[in-house]
């Protein structure tokens, strides 16, 4: 199990974080430069303090214009124009479209449609025009230029935030506060309004953006306020002037022109490590794996006409897997050894943070950072699993062994058909043509009739995706499946048809299965052998009727006794104290102490081992019979 | 027991919540109406505890969505201690949402992540106007009853500080701190450890035992309903198709569907059925 993420803290990719400071720098020295511009400029703006057209000297640093005002003290006062009326356009145009967002998200059906179509009419509409004609009613002040940008910008922030509202209002946590009466204000501005503000910072920066640019563009056009000086209208007149004719444009239109370059570009950089940050998702910008056909000769390795029924054995060996995050090791899987017989169905099974799907995910070669296997080794048939090196199991993966991750079922691609999907996987070691018809037989295989094979992943219940998914990890004959947790979220009946297939399956293909699971009754339904986990280490292994009809260590007993039963006297479920084991704070002596009913001195001080007891069993608890093989100490 | 306590509320005479020939459609593809919930009948007592069992998509949730008003009936009746939810005004509909709790499924994802748990344990008790300086001690008081104790180190803390187990104990905290009438416990153990789940069905009991609430136990589990509840209803189809005291609904099913929740609780046969 993943460690649990650290509360609250932003951890951006790398990329992001230069991003966000450099433009967190950026902007800070335009707005330091508005901020301070009295302390900084020797001369007011707007006073003709030298002759026309001077160069730029030491009291000049950037020379005169036509009338003799300082260019450096326009730049300097420009910046304050120009970015209030960014600022101030910004908070209108995400206010508005924030307002709307609300509006459409939560109340939804007639008012909606007519928000949306609103919204799509703004962004369709030339925005250039519209910001001309809009500046020709609204006057060239301050508040115009505010009112025209922020009408034009809304649109954006409207359907931006509109979808994260309707994401929003489908979490629990809303839906319990509509279940126990909250009202409407009260579930938009305490549930659905905070979980919007990394967006809505994101929308405020982006708009800020566009308008600096709007706002110096219709300066630019002499459509803003000529009377005020702003970077805009500091163009506007060197263009007036025809500075670009002389070499006055050098320190008249370049150094406007790089403040708004700076701007923008800063605003833009900020807007991205915002982005990040509110969609974490963003910063795994690794492309998908796809897979590599070079590799076909990789199932040519073996001999092809030994397709089924090879009956390959696993043996694992003091497999190690540790999660490095910040500093802190977590081991997750500590020095595992586990056999399964050839064509046997192995239970692998343990609660959250037992380690039993990192177990799994180094089996597979799919341990991604921070885990990583340390050590150990893992022999199939016979042949040595490369368990520590990612690309070369990454090769036998889909082939040799395969693997069904959790919820592998909801992964299917939605917008292809189902038969094309098996048929890629197929066509990992055959031609296309050869692929297809694997993929139709493999359907067949799994209870999937020919006229279902057409159908996208949608038209399937969850039963019937997870069909595909197996047809998909038998492809290429896999000697060993993985799969974990094949049956969770599909309903008992579901289930039960899934395992049914399983077993099916297991008959006429003779690969071996390793079964990962939290739910112990389903696993002893299907498994020929039973492996009990608990804080990475395997505390109780042995066949599965064993292990069911008289479990020994402590751990197997509590679990077995915390599913309920359909039939028999209506036992006190027991509950096991305390909480599941956290990999970065291991106990001393036995994991399980903390937790068993039947803790003792020794179990502090002793390390427990698995031992071999009668029957093929093997228990890691240090209570268990020294003396006599049957001695049980246990019994609940 | 359970018979006694059956007993003794129906001397009260009135159900806490009665369905009557509830119906609720939805409009699927092209237009065609889907029944999910078809003409439902079903009355929960005052400390009883009635499952609803039935296969996914079967309408065991969209029947506990109506109850709690996240939906509304195309037809049939409610009433809510003998109050028929139709003739109430807005005010009324409120105050009688307060009385009733919803505990979900996935308890990462019941709990708002900005909020303190103080915050989200009282927020029913805001809802319902109760003075800021009752609140904290009420919250403080309803986290210990689940067994977050001390109080104190709970309630300044974030959910995603907490387990999973942990979570959903907050979770029934927030659903007990209002002394509800009613509450609806949607598939509550599904995403726990198989090790948490008896604590968390415990507190459940407790709930009923201590305030009298009424639970509607809506599970896909038969086994796990046989467990907790006083009286178990399948569901298929939309449809009530059976309802009755766990062991005899067990030992003697009169419904296929029942007979099917069963089957799959049995040792795997390869010879099934296979429509999924």
């Amino acid at each position: 199990m993943t460690p649990r993420r650290a509360r609250r803290s932003i951890r951006l990719s790398r990329p992001a974080r230069l991003l966000g400071v450099l433009g967190i720098g950026l902007v800070t020295v335009v707005v330091g430069a508005a901020v301070f511009a009295p302390l900084v400029a020797r001369f007011s703006p707007t006073a003709r303090t030298g002759r026309p057209f001077e160069h730029p000297s030491a009291t000049h640093l950037l020379g005169t214009n036509d009338i003799g005002q300082d260019l450096f003290a326009q730049l300097l006062y420009g910046a304050r124009v120009s970015l209030i009326i960014a600022f101030l356009s910004a908070v209108v145009a995400v206010a508005i479209g924030l307002g709307v967002a609300l509006a459409a998200g939560y109340l939804g059906g007639r008012v909606e449609m007519l928000l949306m179509g609103v919204v799509d009419l703004t962004l369709s509409f030339p925005f250039f025009v519209l910001v001309i004609v809009l500046s020709v009613f609204l006057g060239r002040g301050v508040l115009g230029a505010v009112l025209i940008t922020g009408v034009v910008l809304w649109a954006r922030p409207a359907r931006v935030l509109r979808s994260q509202v309707l994401k929003t209002t489908q979490f629990g946590h809303v839906t319990a506060a509509r279940a126990m009466g909250a009202g409407t204000p009260r579930i938009l501005f305490r549930h659905v309004m905070p979980r919007l503000t990394p967006l809505i910072v994101g929308q405020l920066v982006r708009a800020a953006n566009i308008a600096v640019l709007i706002q110096a563009s219709l300066a630019f056009l002499g459509l803003g306020d000529t009377q005020r000086v702003s970077w805009g209208t500091t163009l506007y007149f060197a263009n007036a002037r025809s500075a670009v004719l002389t070499d006055a444009w050098k320190w008249w239109i370049l150094p406007p022109g790089l403040a708004l370059t700076v701007t923008v570009v800063g605003c833009a950089f900020v807007g991205l490590a915002l982005e990040e940050w509110a969609d974490p998702r963003l910063a795994n910008h690794r492309p998908p794996y796809r897979a590599r056909r070079v590799s076909r000769a990789a199932g040519e390795g073996r001999d092809s006409a030994i397709r089924a029924d090879r009956r390959s054995s696993l043996s694992v060996r003091g497999v190690t897997v540790d999660y490095l995050t910040r500093g802190r090791t977590a081991r997750a899987v500590d020095f595992v050894d586990l056999d399964v017989g050839g064509g046997r169905i192995c239970g692998l099974v343990g609660e959250s943070g037992s380690g039993k799907t990192s177990l799994a995910n180094a089996l597979v070669g799919m341990g991604r950072r921070p885990a990583k296997v340390i050590a150990g080794s893992a022999v199939l048939g016979s042949f040595e699993l490369p368990l520590r090196r990612r690309s070369e199991m990454a090769l036998l993966r889909g082939r040799r062994i395969a693997f069904i991750p959790q919820n592998a079922m909801n992964a299917l691609n939605p917008a292809r058909r189902i038969l094309e999907q098996v048929a890629e996987s197929a066509a990992l070691t055959r031609g296309d043509a050869g692929a297809r018809s694997r993929a139709v037989e493999l359907l067949e295989l799994v209870g999937i009739p020919g006229e279902r094979h057409r159908a996208y992943p949608h038209e399937f219940s969850g039963g019937m995706r997870q069909r595909v998914v197996i047809a998909m990890s038998l492809a290429n004959d896999p000697e060993l499946l993985v799969a974990d947790e094949p049956t969770s979220g599909l309903d008992v009946v579901t289930q039960s048809h899934i395992l049914a297939l399983i077993v099916e399956l297991r008959e006429r293909l003779g690969m071996t299965l390793l079964l990962i699971s939290h739910d112990l009754p389903m696993l002893a339904k299907v498994s020929d052998d039973l492996a009990v986990m608990y804080g990475g280490r395997i505390v109780e292994v042995g066949e599965t009727a064993s292990i069911v009809g008289s479990p020994i260590h402590p751990y197997t007993v509590a679990l077995l006794a915390a599913h309920p039963t359909l039939r028999g006297p209506r036992r006190v479920l027991a509950a096991l104290a305390g909480e599941p084991l956290d990999p970065a704070r291991l106990p001393s002596g036995c994991r399980f102490g903390p937790r068993c009913p039947h803790v003792a001195d020794r179990c502090r001080s002793d390390e427990p081992t698995l031992r071999p007891i009668a029957g093929g069993r093997s228990v890691a608890c240090v209570l268990v019979g020294d003396t006599e093989p049957d001695s049980q100490p246990v019994s609940v | 027991m359970a018979e006694s306590r059956i007993a003794a509320t129906v001397a009260d005479g009135v159900p806490v919540v009665e369905l009557r020939g509830i119906t609720r459609t939805y409009r699927g593809r092209g237009g065609a109406p889907i029944d999910a919930v078809r003409d439902v009948s079903l009355s929960v007592e005052a400390g009883e505890i009635f499952g609803l069992v039935g296969r996914s998509g079967a309408g065991k949730s969209t029947i506990g969505r109506l109850i709690l008003g996240l939906e509304r009936p195309d037809s049939g009746e409610m009433f809510f201690e003998g109050r028929s939810l139709a003739e109430l005004s807005r005010a009324d509909l409120k105050l009688v949402r307060r009385r009733m709790q919803l505990l979900q499924q996935d308890p990462f994802d019941a709990l708002h992540p900005g909020m303190r748990l103080a915050a989200a344990v009282a927020e029913p008790l805001v809802i319902a106007g109760v003075a800021r300086a009752v609140r904290t001690q009420r919250a403080a008081d309803a986290l210990e009853s689940v067994g977050l104790t001390p109080a104190e180190r709970f309630l300044s803390r974030y959910p995603d500080e907490l387990s999973g187990g942990q979570r959903q104990r907050v979770a029934i905290a927030r659903a007990l701190v209002a002394r509800p009438r009613l509450l609806v416990a949607d598939e509550p153990t599904s995403m726990l450890d198989a090790s948490l789940r008896a604590g968390i069905l415990d507190l459940i009991s407790a709930l009923r035992d201590s305030l009298g609430t009424a639970v509607l136990f809506i599970t896909h589990d038969l086994a796990l309903a046989r467990h907790v509840c006083d009286r178990i209803g399948v569901v298929d189809g939309g449809r009530l198709v059976e309802v009755g005291a766990p062991d005899a609904l067990i030992d003697s099913p009169q419904h296929p569907a029942t007979e099917q929740l069963l089957a799959a609780a049995e040792p795997i046969s390869t010879t099934g059925e296979k429509h999924d």
